[in-house]
């Protein structure tokens, strides 16, 4: 319902705690998968969820209604979790840096073990692993077309890049994964 | 030459189509790009071997990510903690004092969620917060908002749990020494974890924070001040996870974690 999402939008804009408590419900889970899925972090995701919508209380005024609420909401995720991401590895990647050696994919290394069912049972995968290989950048466009089931003009919208570069990106992660997953089938059909 | 142009730009045409596979695939291509593939995938083995690729790739991933958890309520009563204090610093920046009628909106969005009567009672405290914060220097002010939000959170949470089944009434688990990692059996339906206090944590706040989680004692104190706390688990429970991320938050909890290689039904 984009347009119950749209009136909501627009009383977050007024300071509507309620309307702002109901968006959140709407969509808590989607972002809490989606923001996963981008940073395969499980410890992340919690606090990047709270900015993100912190940034939609803070900024929903300026919302213009050009693209869908979904899209823009998702757009701020996307920076949020990309910038979560390189403030990780910016501070020497709370523990995953510098020990590529010996690492257990299955477990994120941050002493707090797989933060979610989701995580557990995704990051556990041959595809999750293989899709944590990939960057963040190259993830997001694959999760976004596959999960988020967007058209590229969104996924261009909401990474803030050109509709060219979002399939290019789609065509060198396919073609990573393909090297990854051998044996998962996905390759298999072609050369 | 010319033979080698039309090929050329065959295998562009080819990877323009290519490339739009993946949004064929998830039904988002506009018509007529949906068929122009359809047109050259016909007689193309490339882009019908890719779109087979594509759809296995895309039920995969659909098939991996279904259970996002709930919002735990304490993550929005913090964010909305968080909402007060940007909304009663903008009003402080404009010179008006918005805080208090904030803090009391607050009080009343904590009854809200409450949906109990347990919980309404308590909460009434709260409106006599306002007038206490008007009166109060901007600096404390602060620290005041702060603590209602921290005790807000606690309240939501409880009242949360009041909602949810109540824990099996199986005895509590058998454990080893709390230093060592040895796996620690928990009860059915529970997951043990380790809590260490900060120093300065009175009895009655530990009580309080356990209470916040629906956690039981199953052994501890150590010397060191850590439990081995029993907390819900299992469908219809928090996500452990969720736990120990809103035990970190307090100020009283040096540190929490799960046992390593608990037996419970965490999930």
């Amino acid at each position: 319902m984009p347009d119950e999402e749209l009136s909501l939008l627009r009383r977050i804009a007024t300071a509507d705690r309620k309307a702002f408590e109901t968006l959140y419900h709407l969509y808590y889970r989607r972002l809490f998968a989606y923001l996963f899925k981008l940073t395969r972090r499980g410890e992340l995701v919690e606090e990047v969820l709270n900015d993100v919508m912190f940034a939609v209380w803070t900024s929903a005024a300026r919302f213009d209604g050009r693209s869908r609420p979904s899209t823009w909401i998702f757009g701020i995720a996307y920076h949020k979790a990309m910038k979560a991401l390189s403030r990780q590895a910016a501070g020497g990647g709370r523990a995953n840096a510098g020990d590529d050696e010996g690492r257990e994919p299955e477990e994120p290394a941050t002493g707090e073990g797989p933060e979610s069912l989701l995580a557990r049972r995704e990051v556990a995968s041959t595809l999750g692993r293989a899709l944590g290989e990939l960057s963040p950048e190259h993830r997001a466009v694959v999760e976004l077309t596959y999960y988020s089931e967007l058209s590229y003009g969104e996924i261009a919208e909401i990474v803030g890049c050109p509709v060219n570069t979002v399939k290019t990106r789609m065509f060198h992660a396919r073609r990573r994964l393909k090297e990854l997953l051998p044996a998962f089938g996905i390759g298999s059909h072609t050369g | 030459m010319g033979m080698e142009t039309i090929a050329a730009r065959a295998e562009r045409q080819h990877r323009r189509i290519f490339e739009l596979i993946p949004w064929y695939v998830n039904g988002t291509l506009a018509a007529a790009e949906r068929r122009s593939v359809e047109e050259h995938a016909a007689g193309c083995p490339r882009c019908q071997a890719e779109l087979a690729d594509a759809r296995e790739m895309a039920a995969a991933i659909q098939g991996a990510g279904e259970a996002a958890p709930s919002p735990h309520p304490a993550q929005l009563a913090r964010l909305l903690a968080r909402i007060d204090d940007h909304e009663a610093e903008r009003a402080a920046g404009a010179g008006t004092n918005r805080l208090a009628a904030t803090a009391s909106a607050d009080a009343g969005n904590g009854n809200r969620n409450g949906n109990g009567v347990t919980l309404a009672r308590p909460l009434r405290g709260f409106a006599g917060f306002g007038a206490l914060l008007d009166s109060t220097p901007r600096r404390m002010r602060q620290l005041l908002a702060a603590e209602l939000a921290a005790v807000l959170a606690l309240a939501s949470i409880v009242a949360w749990q009041l909602r949810a089944p109540a824990l099996p009434a199986t005895p509590p688990a058998v454990y080893r020494t709390l230093s060592s990692d040895a796996p620690v059996a928990a009860a059915p339906g529970t997951a043990p974890i380790r809590v260490l206090f900060a120093e300065g944590a009175t009895a009655a706040r530990i009580q309080q924070i356990l209470a916040g989680i629906r956690g039981q004692i199953t052994t501890g104190p150590s010397p060191i001040g850590a439990y081995v706390v029993a907390v819900p688990a299992g469908p219809g429970a928090d996500p452990v996870d969720l736990v120990l991320a809103h035990l970190r938050k307090q100020p009283e909890v040096s540190f929490a974690e799960r046992v390593a290689g608990a037996g419970g039904t965490d999930r």
